[in-house]
């Protein structure tokens, strides 16, 4: 009798060593008009329509932070955030407690060292698309698109936002209250509110105007309600 | 039991003995370091055959014409005789020269105007312009892992099929690490076995005077950037380094090259203008147009008699080195991309 109960007991315990652990991490979710940003649908807005082919930036160096003290940096550095695969949308961390953290930190972004490091791979590949080639250094964010404003042909915008040699560095360090579950929005209404697509339809270089808009798409950050 | 651990300790020593006779030189003695970081990237023969390969195949270009050899190619120092501007896919012409490839892990930057920061990374440019590969980097690796040669090379030299963009501009790398040039009869004079004519003496001693302040001993480049006073070809309107930095005081500027292998590279200059020596000389010495940006070096003016010109000229061409042009190694890789068949 007291063979079996430890036999099962036992059993139970080695079964419970096997259920995977929970997963955490973050969602970082691209949305317009309080939804998630669907690929070649149209947004009506006031002044025009507006449609999005491709939406990709890069995540890099996630920290959780509680109090002063405690930090926890996710393995994985670099993270290609890329509409058009969904799963890239999710940064998990099987090591990550459900431990009450005050904030997050990242950068939007790719740091001035990994962009003169020469080919690397994974994310960072430039297969990608997201590396320049006629000159050096990785394109943060990729945003490319068709509105009705846009004076160019097909109507079409595009806006690739890098560069990393002072003074015109794109990566934008972001730090967010802690959501419970995770989940945060990258809000493009926001972003494209400040945009005058008539004028500012195509950034294809390092300089003011892309450090300028990384900079807004940095605040364009949010808890997700 | 111990005779055989003995046996494969000595065949194990031998062969990193064999693995580092085969990579000396390419540090050669004379050199400063080097600016590549040869640890990132652990020269391998395997590694190395893949990247000659791939740079002698035109598999790289979007219509499989054009190769990297097309406008580097190995008998003129791996840059591109008798072409002012390169040539590149459906017969386009570009606005710069093919610049000579050799001693790159001395190199800083690459391209004329400094444009790329890493060896590694080079061949993006090449690949993706429209002008001269037409390609795409994701294209290319696709058609590198549909060929029947390619998986195989890289499983034996990466321990992988799957070959990806970093996995072959590594490889490329590897190949260009090996195109080293020091073995000049200049080499040969500063290492005692041979010595100058009295000419080629006399043009040494000019060159220190004159040259050497911007193409430095032993690189015969500071590869740094600078305005040599050349008047601007309005049909190119190629500003250089300025186009990147996008400051003023870049206007003008391009990459100092380096002097070694004149004989083999001509023409010269960033849009091939000068197809002679002398042609450059008379530049230095009666064609430079001041402007803001010219090189405070060049302010002062040059002056040459003739003969001067002769002996300079003489010691220049010392800084030919033909073992290199000729090396059978650096050439194109026949058995792999042109197997006999039996």
């Amino acid at each position: 009798m007291m063979k079996t109960i430890l036999f099962i007991i036992f059993t139970v315990f080695l079964c419970a060593s096997f259920v995977p652990k929970k997963k955490r991490g973050l969602t970082f979710t691209p949305t317009f008009q309080r939804n998630i940003i669907q690929l070649d649908r149209d947004y009506y807005r006031y002044e025009d329509t507006i449609r999005f082919s491709s939406l990709k930036f890069y995540i890099s160096n996630i920290k959780l932070h509680k109090g002063k003290s405690k930090t926890y940096c996710f393995p994985k550095r670099f993270h290609l955030i890329d509409l058009s695969n969904p799963a890239s949308l999710r940064i998990l961390s099987q090591k990550v407690k459900k431990s009450n953290w005050d904030s997050v930190s990242f950068t939007l972004g790719i740091d001035s060292i990994t962009n003169s490091a020469g080919a690397l791979g994974g994310d960072l590949d430039p297969t990608n698309g997201m590396y320049w080639t006629w000159q050096s250094g990785y394109i943060n964010t990729k945003i490319e698109g068709f509105s009705s404003q846009c004076p160019t042909r097909k109507n079409k915008f595009q806006f690739h936002l890098g560069g990393f040699t002072f003074p015109h560095q794109t990566a934008q360090k972001a730090t967010l209250p802690y959501a419970e579950d995770g989940e945060y929005e990258l809000n493009f209404s926001k972003l494209f509110s400040t945009i005058n697509l008539e004028s500012n339809h195509t950034i294809m270089s390092p300089g003011k105007k892309a450090v300028d808009m990384t900079e807004i798409l940095a605040t364009c950050f949010h808890s997700k309600l | 039991m111990n005779k055989n651990l003995i046996v494969i300790v000595v065949f194990s020593l031998f062969l990193f003995a064999f693995k580092c006779m085969k990579y000396d030189g390419l540090i050669p003695l004379n050199f400063p370091a080097p600016i590549y970081n040869f640890e990132e990237n652990p020269l391998d023969s395997n590694k190395i055959e893949i990247g000659r390969t791939l740079f002698y195949d035109p598999i790289l270009s979007k219509d499989n014409t054009i190769s990297c050899s097309s406008c580097h190619s190995p008998y003129n120092a791996f840059a591109h005789t008798d072409h002012d501007l390169s040539h590149g896919i459906y017969d386009s012409i570009g606005t710069r020269n093919a610049p000579a490839l050799f001693n790159l892990a001395w190199h800083s930057s690459f391209m004329w105007d400094g444009a790329i920061n890493h060896l590694d990374m080079q061949a993006l440019a090449p690949i993706n312009h429209a002008g001269e590969m037409g390609e795409t980097t994701k294209n290319v690796v696709d058609k590198l892992n549909k060929s029947s040669i390619y998986p195989v090379l890289f499983e034996s030299a990466f321990g992988t099929k799957e070959i990806t963009g970093e996995l072959m501009l590594k490889a490329l790398t590897q190949f260009q690490l090996t195109l080293v040039s020091a073995n000049s009869k200049y080499d040969q004079v500063k290492s005692g076995e041979k010595f100058f004519s009295s000419k080629e003496q006399n043009g040494y001693k000019l060159f220190k005077q004159n040259c050497n302040s911007c193409h430095t001993e032993p690189l015969f480049s500071s590869y740094q950037f600078a305005n040599n006073g050349l008047p601007i070809d309005s049909t190119l309107s190629d500003y250089g380094r300025k186009r990147i930095t996008q400051k003023t005081e870049d206007n003008m500027l391009f990459k100092i090259p380096s002097l070694r292998n004149l004989s083999y590279s001509y023409p010269y200059m960033h849009d091939g203008r000068f197809n002679k020596l002398n042609q450059v000389l008379n530049h230095y010495t009666n064609g430079i147009k001041d402007s803001p940006t010219l090189s405070l070096k060049l302010k002062k003016k040059i002056t040459f008699s003739s003969n001067e010109k002769v002996d300079l000229i003489a010691f220049l061409k010392t800084l030919d080195d033909k073992a290199f042009v000729f090396n059978p190694k650096n050439k194109f890789p026949r058995s792999i991309l042109l197997p006999e068949k039996d």
